[in-house]
């Protein structure tokens, strides 16, 4: 592995990685911002009762 | 530490015990000095009491390191042309991976028994707790180090006992023992309590190692002290700036035990 | 803030769509797709070392990157011990995983190039011996947040070990390049090489504070569910 190989071996890895760090970190928010919904639903539900 | 000593708390005659404290500032921090150092006298003095009864850390750290000198004699032996080009590594490693031992169970007793919700209970200093722990840590691991360094000389046919090499070996401990204390405090009360210590100690202690292993190698080939000033050097500022760091920190980790 | 309250508000929702963050992000993400082509087509190739010099475009920009969120992380954690709001630990926890995910990145381009020149990935040399530790610091970082039980434990010992890790990087820099002796730097660079790496650390600079305020946001919200879920259980 010599030459530009390495460069694009490289580039190619940092793309990836920093794409799916935020993909993953954008997962999590959905995540949350979904149980938030649900929670949210459900206190509503819980205060009309009352 | 003297300006959490208010001043109506050293006008009181039960804080000023029999000392009659003349008024002024500089008899104000005398006075507090001596108090602070009473605190950590008595504090010092527990530990060493229950390290005298129990033996527990004394023994287990000089069988472990005398085990690890042995582990290392095998080792290294088949492969390396001299022992002695890898005696250094080999005595502080030995060094560390008991004296990691020892702080492992320098909090034991704080946590089984539950006695520092009984300590951080006393009107004494938070920092005095730290002062207290870390010089009973130097005292025991020092006394390992009295048996295993020999030990190490005797194994190893290296010729150790030099006022240089002695000094290295104690401006490594201290520096050890001021950041080993407190991760000890807060290892104990992890869930992976064993692992998480030396998980925690040893990158911090890298340039530690590098430097007392490095002046350590070079005293043993007789190198001026010229040539391992600039490692000693470098373990002095180590040791100052973890004892002001730790100091400052400590009283952090242990403000909620348990 | 009560929870009901903010369920009866809707315009806290559209909060959390971060519609200015995107658009950081985009920017950040075009600016590195630039900076990576003109590393490959506009820097000049450099004498002694060749094409894989090229590597060095990203790899030193994400060096200063994490060197940065070490700092936050240590910055953070004084705030933290000093005032006690858990806004702080969110930063210091973001930033450190931050910085070990991009010291992650400095190490493998590091050894890729190291593997292309010198023939071996792992060099021990002072520069990347310097990352390594701190890479270890850092990770040990993550793994006492994972170890600690209560929330409030796992703060403060966190900010305890940000200050002392910290502490150690001025001395693991001494140690490693007496241990290794000083190299000295190549001077001067021509002006195309420049400001391909003016570029790229831009990039990474603008690609850091997005991930690093996209990572709080999403450590905040967190939080407030934590905060709801625990209100429900009342």
């Amino acid at each position: 592995m010599s030459g530009i190989t390495v460069v694009y071996i490289v580039f190619a890895i940092v793309i990836a990685c920093l794409f799916g760090y935020t993909f993953l970190m954008s997962q999590r928010q959905r995540e949350i911002e979904a149980e938030m919904d649900e929670l949210r639903g459900i206190l509503a539900e819980k205060n009309d009762d009352r | 530490m003297e300006q959490q000593l208010s001043p109506a708390a050293i006008d009181e005659p039960a804080a000023r015990g029999a000392v009659v404290a003349p008024p002024g500032v500089v008899a104000r921090t005398v006075h507090g000095l001596n108090r602070y150092l009473r605190e950590v006298g008595a504090l010092l003095w527990k530990d060493l009491l229950i390290e005298l009864r129990t033996r527990d850390a004394f023994v287990s750290m000089l069988v472990f390191g005398v085990l690890s000198l042995t582990v290392f004699n095998f080792a290294f032996e088949l492969r390396a042309d001299s022992v002695a080009l890898v005696a250094p590594g080999v005595l502080w490693v030995a060094i560390l991976f008991a004296g990691t031992l020892g702080l492992g169970r320098s909090f034991s007793h704080e946590r089984e028994r539950g006695s520092m919700e009984g300590l951080l209970l006393c009107p004494v200093d938070r920092s005095s707790i730290y002062v207290a722990k870390l010089l009973a840590n130097i005292v025991f691991i020092v006394a390992a180090e009295v048996v295993l360094v020999p030990v190490f000389g005797s194994f190893f046919d290296v010729s150790i006992l030099k006022p240089g090499i002695v000094a290295v070996i104690i401006l490594g401990t201290i520096g050890f023992a001021a950041v080993g204390t407190v991760f000890a405090a807060m290892a104990v009360n992890t869930r992976a309590r064993e692992v998480m210590l030396p998980i925690l100690l040893l990158p911090i202690l890298l340039p530690l190692i590098i430097a007392s292993v490095k002046a350590t190698g070079l005293l043993i080939d007789g190198e001026p002290w010229s040539a391992t000033w600039a490692w000693v050097n470098l373990l002095i500022v180590f040791d100052v700036v973890y004892l002001v760091v730790s100091f400052l920190v400590f009283e952090y980790v242990i403000e909620d035990w348990g | 803030m009560s929870v009901l309250g903010r369920a009866a508000a809707p315009q806290r929702f559209p909060s959390i769509r971060l519609r200015p963050l995107d658009l950081l992000g985009l920017v950040a993400f075009v600016l590195i797709a630039v900076s990576m082509g003109m590393a490959l087509l506009y820097a000049p190739t450099e004498l002694i070392q060749g094409d894989p010099q090229r590597v060095f475009y990203v790899h030193l920009p994400m060096a200063i990157v994490s060197y940065i969120a070490f700092v936050i992380v240590f910055v953070s954690s004084i705030l933290y011990l000093w005032k006690r709001r858990i806004v702080y630990d969110v930063v210091a926890r973001s930033s450190a995983e931050i910085g070990v995910f991009f010291t992650t990145l400095v190490i493998i381009s590091g050894g890729l190039w190291g593997q292309a020149t010198w023939g071996t990935f792992w060099q021990w040399e002072p520069r990347l011996t310097f990352t390594f530790i701190l890479w270890l610091i850092y990770v040990a970082y993550l793994m006492l947040r994972q170890a600690a039980q209560d929330k409030e434990r796992v703060a403060r010992f966190a900010a305890v070990l940000g200050i002392i890790g910290f502490a150690d990087v001025p001395l693991v820099f001494a140690s490693v390049y007496l241990w290794r002796g000083i190299h000295p730097e190549p001077a001067g660079m021509p002006q195309a090489m420049a400001t391909t790496l003016f570029v790229s650390i831009a990039a990474f600079l603008a690609l850091f504070s997005y991930l690093l305020i996209h990572r709080i946001r999403v450590d905040r919200a967190r939080e407030e569910l934590d905060e709801m879920l625990a209100t429900v259980e009342d």
